[in-house]
């Protein structure tokens, strides 16, 4: 049992990690903080900085926030989330950046946000599902034919920034990438070396206990 | 190759658990104090190759190393690679832990067939040491894709499976090639 609570012990540390994912609908973005367990962020605070800007948010129950894009800066903004308890996290978004990006994919989140709003759901779902193939590897990616304007509508703001979204028809997608350091990559070979001592350890004691009983009949 | 969480179905899911748990439990006999040191190593270098993406065209693919594995390891490799995809899918979000018995199915299984492959002892005229180590790596990566490509196929996804099939095609050789030098390497110093 206490190898188990000792294997368990980074599930509770990762299954809260925030992320952010950026929608660009057209004459709108929305906002989207989640955590890994897929549980979206709600009420969390959302700040958005660029050269002469600085504005606060929150999300909605559903985690989103919609922006109007005429009332945000064109310049490279740093958008972050905060949680609370140390979630936070941050990315950086340039409203011109979506239609650079490569036409590919939307992203798995946006198909749990609102599916009995999708109009195309099927084709969103195969799209998510080669994004997260691994196939790409861009930290921004755009999708043809995607969900439709809906989240944007259920969305909110507490700043009164958020406008009921119009009817996007590309709908580009980027979100915030956990970095992976070279500490990272130790820890997780750490782990691995770790679950394979514990393995080695349940054997070698096995062993020893066939043998402990051997000896004493 | 790996599947994201949200993306296959309840059913697919709990399917995953049902084949690969009871595949862990058996090749998990397999493991001793002599081969518990190699698979360790192995697992971490299936962790470590997924990070380590090739570009092709607009996208990337990375390696998988399912043959090399399973070359080496036999049924073991089954254990390495559930390990390294249950630390990929906590610690770097690479699969998940619902998708877990299914990514771990997908690939662990290949693993477990190229080791089988590997070690049937065909016509040594064609056969030779060289085909097999080349072969190693490239069924792994097809025979995983396969099975990929069947999961996608049973939950509406065929349409993106089969752009994952054509997309690993290149793959194949590059671990093929991979395979080659390494199992080569590894039968020369007389680790295999």
């Amino acid at each position: 049992m206490k190898y188990l609570l000792i294997l368990l012990v980074p599930c509770a540390l990762f299954a809260h990690r925030l992320n952010i994912v950026v929608y660009d609908d057209g004459d709108t973005i929305t906002l989207k903080g989640y955590y890994s367990a897929q549980s979206v962020c709600r009420n969390c605070k959302v700040e958005i900085q660029a050269k002469d800007f600085n504005k606060v948010y929150k999300t909605s129950e559903k985690g989103l926030v919609t922006l109007a894009k005429k009332e945000l800066p064109k310049t490279k903004m740093n958008i972050s989330i905060n949680g609370g308890d140390g979630h936070f996290e941050q990315m950086s978004y340039k409203l011109e950046q979506s239609e650079e990006a490569p036409t590919l994919a939307t992203d798995a989140p946006d198909a749990n946000v609102n599916p009995t709003t999708t109009g195309n759901a099927k084709a969103a779902k195969n799209e998510a599902a080669m994004a997260d193939m691994q196939t790409s590897s861009g930290d921004t990616k755009a999708s043809t034919g995607g969900t439709n304007s809906t989240t944007g509508a259920s969305a909110s703001s507490t700043s009164g920034a958020a406008v009921s979204g119009a009817e996007p028809k590309h709908r580009a997608v980027t979100r915030s990438r956990p970095e992976i350091s070279a500490y990272d990559i130790g820890s997780a070979l750490g782990y691995v070396f770790g679950v394979f001592g514990i393995i080695a350890l349940i054997l070698s004691r096995r062993k020893g206990g066939k043998k402990g009983s051997g000896c004493c009949h | 190759m790996h599947i994201s969480e949200g993306i296959l179905n309840t059913p697919t899911l709990v399917g995953g658990y049902v084949v690969a748990l009871p595949i862990l439990g058996y090749t998990l006999r397999s493991l001793n104090v002599d081969n518990i040191v190699k698979t360790a190593a192995f697992s971490a270098l299936f962790l470590i190759v997924s990070f380590i993406h090739i570009p092709i065209g607009p996208s990337s693919i990375h390696l998988l190393f399912i043959g090399i594995l399973g070359a080496v390891l036999g049924q073991a490799a089954f254990v390495a690679i559930f390990v390294a995809l249950f630390i990929q899918g906590l610690m770097f979000g690479f699969g998940g832990i619902y998708v877990l018995g299914v990514n771990a199915s997908i690939m662990g299984i290949a693993a477990l067939f190229t080791s089988y492959i590997y070690n049937l002892r065909l016509d040594a005229k064609f056969f030779t040491p060289n085909v097999r180590y080349f072969a190693a790596g490239f069924l792994g990566v097809l025979l995983g894709t396969i099975f990929l490509f069947i999961v996608m196929s049973l939950n509406g996804l065929m349409g993106a499976g089969v752009t994952v099939f054509i997309g690993n095609i290149p793959l194949m050789f590059v671990e093929g090639i991979i395979s080659l030098i390494v199992l080569r390497y590894l039968a020369r110093i007389k680790k295999l």
